[in-house]
């Protein structure tokens, strides 16, 4: 009888390649194919570079931190130990509750990409075609806990980059980038502009997101504890690399689709790829792009929110569940995550880009608030992990009128002010 | 507006960056076990090296209280013959000799450095044996700035006194020749004295004879593991020869080369 920590783990060590696979397998989501068309719409060519170089630019910083994390702290296995170790109790909860808030956030907006995939890819009701796709994951990542997810993470990757690279380069040579680049500027000539201070406005609160995301990211902890510790920096920083070259090779897709008409809408901009197609090779390779994509992405958010749920809040709660038990509610809770789920996407329509955002504000209060609980060598105030919340609640009510760009820096200014403060009245109090 | 030329180097950067980022990946997957093993060599070499280093040192400052009792025997014997300016000059000798020897800790010194050592060292024995002592030195110019292992000559000639001219009485004539041949470096050492063979065999403490040949040996080992050298006494007519031979290693400024 294997024990949880085989669960989470699976009782593997990843090296440079491996880490490098479960990290690209988790880190390319659904919001990637969900949100660079309406970045491509909104900032153009140059928000699409931008979006590359944010979400590579986020793993990289978090890379520099990675090693300290291993070794401040060494012998955990999530975030949460990390909150069990360093917070009180309120803070302890409170984080907790965020991280799990976070979690249900990504798992949400792959669900709603697989929706749209299936919707869009078979003549079928997409309650059927998701409710075995979620079937699949719930097999994989619930009941085969990391072991089993690790498999499929690799056969994930090499669809993702088998895609990117032969449908851009196939379109690219039948139709010429010259019909292309007039399609485009008889259809859509606001892309070709660069001089747009929104977008570098938008790449530089983007990073800022980016950056949230991942340093709350449970699956991404829980990777950051099973690579070498002597190869994590390295891990992080080449999948930074690897991670920069594929938004913008789906900005290029996006092209593709958009370049001979006005488009209806454009949250299935790049599913409509499917529809694009002639040779049907290309479009098996697309299909299992869209479905590696959005099952590893959920099935690395469902473990991870599944461990987190079970070992940090059921199990505190409870005071002490057998390895048996922890198994079997994992088991539970996955399969009634999923089939909510199911149930949420018939009902929920929502703007992708202004749904991340409105959580961005939540990732960039949270930021200052992981990186004192991380670095600082003190005792962690009570009112540190408050710091999120009110950063979060303050610039979402308080300032109206302003951009969601703007108030997300807002959320980030409020949090570090407090956070700065919760560490100076630390101090002055061990004085 | 982007003109065409931009827009076509864009289109060029979208297909190049994910043959970039899968080519970064298949790298890394086929050559992570090569460069983990390569890795793992140069921390094995690296240790090898420590440790060698660590042998070597040791040796070395083994070799330095050897040196310092003969010294001090030679200093006790002037004392008790009661030769009070002689004793004061060896002393100024010994603290030049003392001096350098304590400062350098380099693996490796100049031939004319352990030259400079081994006069000092004469110039303390020559106040014991006088006019009986006679040396004869013989350097080829290239082997001046050639490298040998700290205390290596001074070594062989120490021996050469206390086993041959202090062991026997009439003339001392001792010849230092130091030669080079096809990229090794030769030392030859005579004395006129029968000096009794090294038995390999025989278990090393400081108080053995020969201690200090097997030293020498020993670090020519650890600083030339895969090149041939060779320490070997010989008697040849009534003289006893010390003939050492390594690979010749000149000076170009750096000090240690293990």
């Amino acid at each position: 009888m294997s024990t949880y920590r085989h669960y989470i783990t699976g009782s593997l060590v990843f090296g440079v390649s491996t880490g490098m696979i479960s990290l690209l397998a988790r880190w390319i989501t659904g919001n990637a194919l969900l949100s660079s068309p309406e970045a491509l719409i909104k900032y153009g060519l140059l928000g699409s570079i931008g979006l590359s170089l944010v979400g590579a630019l986020s793993m990289f910083f978090f890379g520099f931190i990675s090693t300290t994390i291993r070794e401040k702290f060494p012998d955990f296995e999530t975030i949460g130990d990390l909150f069990q170790k360093r917070l009180n109790n309120d803070g302890y909860w409170i984080m907790t509750c965020i991280i799990l808030l976070i979690g249900l956030d990504s798992i949400f907006v792959q669900a709603v990409g697989a929706s749209i995939l299936f919707d869009l890819a078979f003549n079928i009701p997409f309650t059927t075609s998701l409710f075995f796709f979620f079937l699949y994951c719930f097999i994989v990542a619930g009941i085969g806990g990391m072991k089993w997810l690790q498999r499929f993470e690799g056969f994930s990757v090499f669809f993702i980059f088998a895609a990117i690279i032969f449908i851009p380069l196939y379109f690219f040579i039948q139709e010429g980038a010259f019909s292309i680049y007039d399609g485009i500027r008889l259809y859509h000539p606001y892309l070709l502009f660069a001089k747009n201070q929104e977008t570098y406005f938008f790449m530089i609160t983007f990073m800022l997101i980016g950056f949230g995301r991942i340093i709350t990211d449970a699956s991404t902890w829980q990777r950051l504890y099973m690579i070498e510790q002597n190869k994590i920096r390295l891990t992080f920083w080449s999948t930074a690399f690897v991670l920069g070259t594929i938004p913008i090779a789906l900005s290029s897709m996006l092209m593709i689709v958009i370049f001979e008409g006005p488009f209806h809408e454009i949250n299935l901009l790049l599913f409509q790829l499917l529809t694009k197609m002639d040779p049907i090779f290309l479009i098996v390779v697309f299909f299992l792009f869209c479905f590696g994509t959005l099952s590893t992405t959920i099935q690395a958010d469902l473990h991870a929110m599944t461990v987190h749920f079970i070992k940090h809040i059921r199990l505190p709660l409870k005071g002490s569940i057998s390895d048996k038990n922890m198994k079997k509610e994992s088991y539970i809770f996955s399969g009634s995550l999923l089939l909510l789920l199911l149930i949420a996407t018939h009902f929920i329509q929502f703007n992708f880009i202004d749904f991340l955002f409105l959580f961005g504000h939540l990732y960039a209060a949270i930021i200052p608030v992981m990186l004192v609980i991380i670095l600082s060598k003190d005792e962690i105030s009570r009112l540190l992990p408050y710091s999120a919340l009110i950063g979060c609640l303050f610039s979402i009510t308080l300032f109206p009128d302003l951009t969601s760009l703007q108030t997300i820096w807002i959320s980030f200014i409020i949090s570090s002010f407090i956070s700065i403060l919760s560490v100076l009245l630390e101090k002055r109090s061990m004085l | 507006m982007m003109p065409l030329e931009t827009f076509s180097l864009y289109v060029l950067l979208c297909v190049l960056a994910p043959l970039v980022g899968a080519f970064t990946l298949s790298f890394i997957m086929i050559f992570e076990r090569q460069i983990d093993s390569l890795q793992k060599e140069a921390n094995r070499l690296k240790l090898e090296k420590e440790l060698q280093h660590a042998n070597y040192d040791q040796l070395n400052q083994q070799i330095q209280p050897h040196f310092f009792f003969n010294a001090l025997n030679t200093m006790l014997s002037l004392a008790r013959l009661d030769r009070k300016d002689e004793l004061i000059k060896g002393l100024e000798v010994m603290a030049k000799f003392f001096k350098f020897k304590y400062i350098s800790h380099a693996s490796l010194i100049k031939v004319e450095d352990e030259l400079a050592y081994v006069n000092n060292y004469l110039e303390i024995q020559r106040l014991r044996f006088g006019d009986r002592l006679n040396v004869i030195q013989t350097l080829d110019k290239k082997c001046e700035v050639a490298l040998l292992p700290p205390f290596m000559i001074q070594t062989i000639v120490e021996n050469a006194f206390k086993h041959g001219f202090e062991k026997n009485v009439g003339p001392a004539t001792l010849k230092i020749i130091i030669h080079h041949a096809e990229d090794f470096m030769y030392i030859e050492i005579w004395n006129t004295h029968l000096i009794e063979p090294l038995h390999e065999k025989k278990v090393n403490t400081p108080h053995d004879e020969g201690y200090g040949i097997r030293n020498i040996q020993k670090r020519l080992h650890l600083l030339f593991p895969e090149q041939a050298t060779y320490l070997i006494m010989k008697h040849i007519g009534n003289e006893t020869l010390v003939e050492v031979k390594f690979p010749l290693t000149r000076y170009y400024g750096k000090e240690r080369l293990l």
